[in-house]
């Protein structure tokens, strides 16, 4: 069941069908733009996100 | 005459999938040089067989897509790279690629609107946006267990719902 839902998400990333598009825009508008604990981790004083090059560059 | 057609409809097909194929191998090739050849190698096979792709047997993204897939499996098959195959892959069980269709996602679709907004928004967090279980739950504000007891609940729910279709 995994395996297919994988298949066919993957495969909506090509094809682009209207009605699944509504519902993952829904979805990733609710919560993609907020950062889970492990990325507030590479958050910075500012609130600003550290790229991942400048992690490695940087002291933590 | 019909060579340029086909670098004409090849440069559409291009400029429609490039950004949708780099993102799929990229996503499932850890070694970005690895990944920039084998968008290469899907966009030669591609030219390759345009003249022969039947309109009739696939629609031209279950097409590319096909591609693409198959193009990844094979660079896991042949150079047998440290790397692990990623979960989604699988060599054993190849995708049946006349289940690939418009009709599938509405079915998806139809599905996903009969779970409750919570089991919807995990399955398609994890499944299209790629996100762990762990960080669902801390992007919801609820626990890991819970989590992961709508994700069964929705596979479930999605398997009813699907099986006499598609699984």
């Amino acid at each position: 069941m995994e395996k297919k839902l994988w298949e066919l998400f993957d495969f909506q990333k090509f094809s682009g069908n209207v009605r699944l598009k509504k519902m993952i825009a829904d979805t990733e508008m609710r919560y993609d733009n907020m950062l889970s604990d492990d990325e507030l981790e590479w958050v910075n004083a500012a609130g600003v996100l550290i790229p991942l090059k400048k992690q490695e560059d940087e002291p933590r | 005459m019909t060579e340029l057609c086909t670098n004409a409809e090849f440069e559409r097909v291009y400029a429609d999938f490039k950004d949708k194929v780099t993102q799929y191998v990229y996503g499932r090739i850890p070694s970005v040089q690895d990944a920039e050849d084998i968008v290469s190698d899907v966009f030669v096979k591609v030219f390759n067989g345009l003249s022969g792709f039947d309109r009739e047997k696939a629609s031209l993204s279950t097409w590319v897509y096909m591609i693409a897939h198959n193009t990844v499996i094979d660079y896991y098959r042949t150079t047998k790279p440290v790397y692990e195959l990623p979960d989604d892959l699988c060599c054993d069980n190849n995708i049946d690629e006349r289940l690939l269709n418009n009709e599938m996602l509405e079915s998806l679709a139809n599905a996903l609107e009969q779970l409750s907004g919570r089991e919807r928004d995990i399955i398609i967090l994890h499944y299209y946006s790629g996100k762990t279980l762990k960080s669902i739950a801390e992007k919801m504000d609820i626990s890991y267990s819970y989590v992961k007891v709508l994700h069964g609940n929705a596979l479930k729910a999605l398997h009813k719902l699907m099986s006499k279709e598609y699984l």
